[in-house]
């Protein structure tokens, strides 16, 4: 056997880019031995999840001479600006006036969703997991259950459901801005006491079901249920959305995900930004849900 | 690469050559194709057969490897966050692999292909992934393993080199992952393995940042800023106050050779680990193959680090596992028992009224 030495160690330090977990951009499949499986579905399904187009609004069926949009709240966010997580030059990012549902969506309202749109119900969904703890396309469960955010929805029947109701999902930075108000104020992301509280409800333990809407708190825009409630789906979530909301270049798997951040402190944000840079858009998850914005 | 760099290759590859010759390293030579250029890397030998690795939970060490070959170990590793006991009517939402904390001991054989299969549990809130610092490659396998609740990932490395490595989850923000619970060491056995001892336990030592005092009860949440001012409540062996006391004391019988395997996870605390009444014959610092120091009283564990201590209990009685920053002992926690079986040797050791120490 050959036993010559080598300059491996030299070379590296020599040629090297500065590598935190692993150079920007390293595809993470490639000469590393690495498989990645989800437990989501089959190619087909998949493709209908990233593809499908949002679903046209229907002109407004009354039921009971109420229309679904009517009964559920939204809130109107003033324009302003929020810092993220990761911003070139810590420039602030503003964001244009929006209408944010004040609670996330109920299963009940979601049952009245698949009512109308039978193209959305359980049997003729492709996607694994899909609302896999409702008994039926049009039984979510008990009674008790109706108030509980609907989860184990991919990103595409999220985009239905509020394109049904002549609305879309909020983007990662209204959800941020609007996320960043506390009880009493509309802009508590830098306040440490806030944070805290965040951490707190991000890392409590999960119970087999969401609680139902509105256990948790109502922020200064009049939006609840923001945090630890449910995980909320965003319209740009994957890292090939949007670079800088989910971390982008930065990995999310790694102690290198602080070089870069606007605030290392930021640990509620960190939590965040890493849910969301590890979903893919047929994510089925039992804590993960979501509200519309227009 | 500039003359100087050239220059200075040469001359701290020099240095690099003597290093690896005293470590025993042997590096080939493999050439790349069309470059022309030579790149050393190690082959790893080729591996025989499949095998299902045997975890264990501490304080428990799976049996040494009796293989002569290097072969493919799977390794199922499960995350689960639950509610767990910190201390008496203390409890925390412990994040875990394997449902412990520190989470399974993981042992296999230098050169083996180990195949990882991380499966983040559906219940849980997070998505996790593993670095295990016995990986060489980038992230120590972080980049590739990153699972969402309900999923699996599947992750392959060899194992090159030899030595006891801590694992942890290093999704962000690594430090709550860390703080919660997600870390455990993996033993990489040498190929012909460890001397032989009679027995062998799993030690892991970490902080927990509460929100609460220490000793107030209730489930406690992670503490952010006790954190980064590195402030723990509890520093504990073993994941909580009590875990290797009373019954679940560490066990030898006098004459036995006692060999454990410490590891720290920190998050930030360099341990002191000292065994009161008893002296390390030997210690493998850092965690590395080589016994190399002996007689010692105290050994240092980074955070993030590990070593390996051996000793034979040649005196029955209660030997106490401290971290040696005594306060975390006498009032965070750190505090382990050893109690060894036999008969009184009064030519070591006995006190004033010949009272043994065992009785």
């Amino acid at each position: 056997m050959s036993r010559r030495r080598t300059l491996l160690p030299l070379l590296v330090v020599v040629t090297a880019p500065v590598a935190l977990c692993s150079g920007p951009g390293a595809e993470p499949a490639v000469g590393s031995g690495a498989a990645v499986r989800t437990a989501a579905a089959a190619p087909a399904a998949v493709a209908r999840a990233t593809t499908v187009a949002p679903t046209p609004a229907p002109a407004a069926r009354p039921e009971a001479g109420v229309a679904p949009a009517s009964r559920r709240e939204m809130a109107r966010v003033p324009a302003g600006s929020y810092l993220p997580l990761y911003a070139a030059g810590r420039r602030r990012v503003p964001v244009a006036a929006f209408e944010m549902d004040r609670y996330p969506v109920t299963r009940a309202e979601y049952l009245e969703f698949v009512r109308r749109h039978p193209e959305w119900r359980r049997s003729r969904v492709a996607v694994a997991g899909y609302l896999a703890d409702w008994r039926g396309d049009l039984d979510f469960g008990d009674a008790t259950d109706a108030r509980r955010p609907v989860t184990r929805v991919p990103r595409a029947a999220a985009q239905a459901f509020c394109a049904a109701e002549g609305k879309r999902l909020p983007t990662t930075d209204e959800w941020e801005y609007a996320a960043g108000a506390g009880v009493d104020r509309r802009d508590a992301a830098s306040d440490p006491a806030f944070r805290q509280r965040l951490l707190e409800l991000y890392t409590r333990p999960r119970g087999a079901e969401p609680a139902p809407i509105g256990s948790t708190f109502r922020n200064a825009f009049g939006l609840s249920d923001l945090h630890g409630l449910v995980w909320e789906w965003v319209q740009d979530a994957m890292p090939a959305d949007h670079a800088h909301h989910a971390g982008g270049a930065h990995d999310m798997g790694c102690a290198g995900s602080a070089n870069g951040a606007t605030d290392p402190d930021d640990y509620p944000a960190f939590l965040r930004y890493a849910f969301r840079a590890a979903l893919t858009p047929d994510a089925t998850l039992p804590n993960l849900g979501f509200r519309c914005a227009r | 690469m500039t003359k100087l760099a050239v220059r200075r290759a040469t001359r701290f590859g020099t240095a690099i050559v003597a290093a690896a010759a005293l470590g025993g390293l042997a590096f080939t030579f493999k050439a790349e194709a069309g470059s022309g250029a030579r790149i050393p890397v190690r082959t790893p030998e080729p591996v025989r057969g499949v095998e299902v690795a045997k975890l264990t939970d501490p304080p428990f060490v799976p049996p040494p490897i009796t293989r002569t070959y290097a072969t493919k170990v799977v390794v199922n590793l499960d995350v689960v966050e639950k509610p767990m006991r910190l201390a008496d009517g203390v409890e925390y939402n412990m994040w875990t692999f394997g449902g412990t904390v520190p989470g399974k001991f993981i042992r296999v054989r230098e050169g083996d292909m180990v195949e990882l299969h991380l499966r983040n549990m559906a219940g849980n809130s997070m998505p996790h992934n593993i670095d295990l610092h016995a990986v060489t490659g980038p992230g120590g396998g972080a980049k590739v393993t990153m699972t969402m609740p309900g999923s699996e990932t599947v992750f392959t490395f060899t194992a090159l080199n030899p030595g006891l490595y801590v694992y942890h989850c290093a999704t962000a923000p690594v430090p709550v992952h860390i703080a919660n619970g997600m870390y455990g060491l993996i033993l990489v056995e040498p190929k012909g393995g460890l001397p032989k001892v009679d027995r062998e336990y799993y030690v892991m030592q970490s902080e927990f940042y509460t929100k609460g005092k220490h000793g107030e009860a209730g489930l406690q949440p992670f503490d952010f800023q006790k954190g980064v001012d590195e402030r723990p409540e509890y520093v504990v062996f073993n994941g909580a106050e009590g875990a290797l006391l009373g019954e679940h004391a560490l066990r030898a019988k006098q004459g036995e050779t006692v060999r454990l395997y410490v590891g720290n996870a920190g998050p930030n605390l360099t341990s002191s680990f000292h065994l009161i009444g008893e002296i390390f014959d030997n210690v493998y610092q850092e965690g590395g193959t080589m016994a190399s120091q002996h007689n010692v009283q105290t050994t240092l564990i980074p955070a993030g680090g590990a070593a390996i201590v051996e000793f034979r209990a040649e005196e029955p009685g209660d030997y106490t596992l401290v971290d040696h920053s005594i306060f975390r002992a006498f009032n965070k926690g750190a505090l382990g028992l050893l109690k060894v079986d036999g008969q009184p040797n009064l030519a070591i050791y006995k006190g004033q009224a010949g009272t043994p120490a065992a009785e």
